[in-house]
């Protein structure tokens, strides 16, 4: 059956799982949507913990901490990926 | 964008990057153990914690501190009272004369008992040293200045580094890093990816890091135009004869702004108090306000309320960019986010090197466009 939000959101997916060079260029709002939203969710991380304490102190510490957890999952996809292309992973 | 716009961007993104990697690469080392500069102080013995159970737990008079700071330094003045943010204590710092620039000691008190608790090294210890390299590399507010400009350096180079970011990422899903073309790719994937996704943190810590290096000049600004409006009614006046203890400077300025706590005391002589006056420094209760400052003007003689006024706004802006580039407002899991995010910006910073050295042994000087070419469109455009 049709999932009408299957397509975006798998397209968001699609994003998050890095593959190969595409020969198609990217629109600027595909380059551009993930370092927008990553800035985003920075600038709410640094002013959370300014402006209270207790539960706007852990606000801080997820954003600011997906930032690192996002680069993190980034190399460890394309370490997988090439260990996998590379054979050494069934 | 058109090719000839990417190569002027281009151009200002290594060479801004160029000019300030060293002494950012300096900045960011010395600064990854400063994010922790309270627990080393600790740790090293150069700074101690009131103890946990003080036998009365009354508020302290303020004159026996300083009378005991004067019984240690009887040729010093006192210059500043400091209530510590964190603990039960207050640090007296002495100097020469009270208008002298450099602190001679200060000590810390039990803000319980009024118990002697700590001679605070004086320019000396590790973190002092490590402070100094990351302040002013030892040269005074020329050494300031200069890392000033550097960090204007490093914002200008992040700002070119988002715009040339664009043409590099038109053919690459977000948070490609090509492991299987040679070191150079892989290099740029993730100077790309971790330039990316630090941007704002790097942003907001170099432009709060180029606005505490004015914070000299700024106070020298204020205490020039501000505060000699404040004192300048007693400007002809006779120099007092007896001098009103802080104590009842500090409850008169409490009665004037009822709100507020005191957070430190500038004392008579000092530039920021005048001859005639002690200034009470007042800091409100949210953790947002406890930043920011009210300065409440006591005259020395008859310990009245003389005048009392809000902050000018860029003192504001320097009192909130301080949080913001030390990272010691949330806590310690704060402080190692911070430290990671300092680790991964020395990456960036170390990446970019490596590219441009590897950059330089290719003699093609069209090979510098290699990466984004393949974004480019027939017609020319990026």
């Amino acid at each position: 059956m049709h999932d009408p939000i299957a397509g975006p959101v798998q397209e968001w997916i699609g994003n998050l799982s890095p593959r190969r060079p595409m020969n198609r260029p990217l629109t600027a709002s595909q380059v551009w949507r993930m370092p927008v939203l990553l800035s985003v969710v920075s600038a709410v991380g640094l002013i959370s913990a300014l402006l209270g304490d207790g539960s706007w102190d852990v606000v801080s510490w997820v954003a600011l901490g997906a930032q690192v957890g996002v680069i993190l999952w980034y190399i460890v996809c394309s370490r997988s990926r090439h260990l996998a292309s590379s054979g050494s992973l069934p | 964008m058109t090719i000839d716009s990417f190569r002027r961007w281009y151009w200002i993104h290594k060479w801004t990057s160029l000019v300030c990697t060293v002494f950012l690469l300096l900045l960011c080392l010395t600064g990854l153990p400063l994010v922790f500069s309270d627990e080393l102080r600790l740790l090293l013995g150069e700074a101690v914690e009131p103890p946990e159970h003080a036998a009365k737990a009354e508020p302290v008079i303020l004159d026996t501190l300083i009378k005991d700071a004067r019984s240690r330094r009887p040729d010093d003045s006192v210059k500043f009272l400091i209530r510590d943010d964190d603990g039960p204590a207050w640090f007296v710092a002495l100097g020469d004369t009270p208008a002298a620039q450099e602190n001679s000691a200060t000590f810390m008190y039990d803000s319980r008992t009024a118990e002697f608790l700590h001679a605070v090294p004086q320019n000396e210890g590790v973190v002092n040293f490590l402070f100094r390299l990351h302040v002013d590399m030892l040269a005074g507010l020329p050494g300031t200045l200069f890392l000033g400009v550097m960090g204007l350096l490093f914002v200008a180079s992040i700002v070119s580094g988002v715009v040339v970011y664009g043409p590099f990422m038109r053919k690459l899903p977000f948070g490609a890093v090509r492991n299987d073309r040679g070191p150079r790719l892989h290099w740029l994937d993730l100077h790309n990816l971790l330039g990316i996704v630090t941007v704002l943190w790097g942003l907001v810590v170099g432009i709060t890091g180029v606005v505490n290096t004015l914070d000299r000049p700024l106070l020298g600004y204020w205490q020039m135009t501000e505060i000699s409006e404040m004192i300048a009614p007693w400007k002809d006046k006779a120099m007092p004869l007896s001098r009103k203890p802080v104590d009842e400077a500090v409850r008169a300025a409490e009665s004037a702004v009822p709100d507020m706590a005191v957070r430190f005391i500038a004392f008579p002589g000092t530039p920021f108090a005048g001859p005639y006056h002690y200034m009470v420094f007042m800091r409100g209760d949210s953790p947002l306000t406890a930043r920011l400052l009210k300065p409440v003007l006591v005259d020395a003689e008859t310990g009245q309320v003389s005048d009392s006024r809000n902050l000018p706004w860029y003192l504001t802006l320097l009192l909130i960019s301080q949080p913001l580039h030390f990272g010691d407002y949330g806590g310690m899991p704060l402080k190692i986010l911070w430290a990671l995010l300092d680790a991964i910006v020395i990456v960036v910073l170390w990446s970019g090197l490596y590219l441009w050295w590897k950059k330089r042994q290719q003699t093609a000087e069209d090979m510098m466009f290699s990466d984004a070419a393949r974004g480019l469109s027939p017609e020319g455009r990026i």
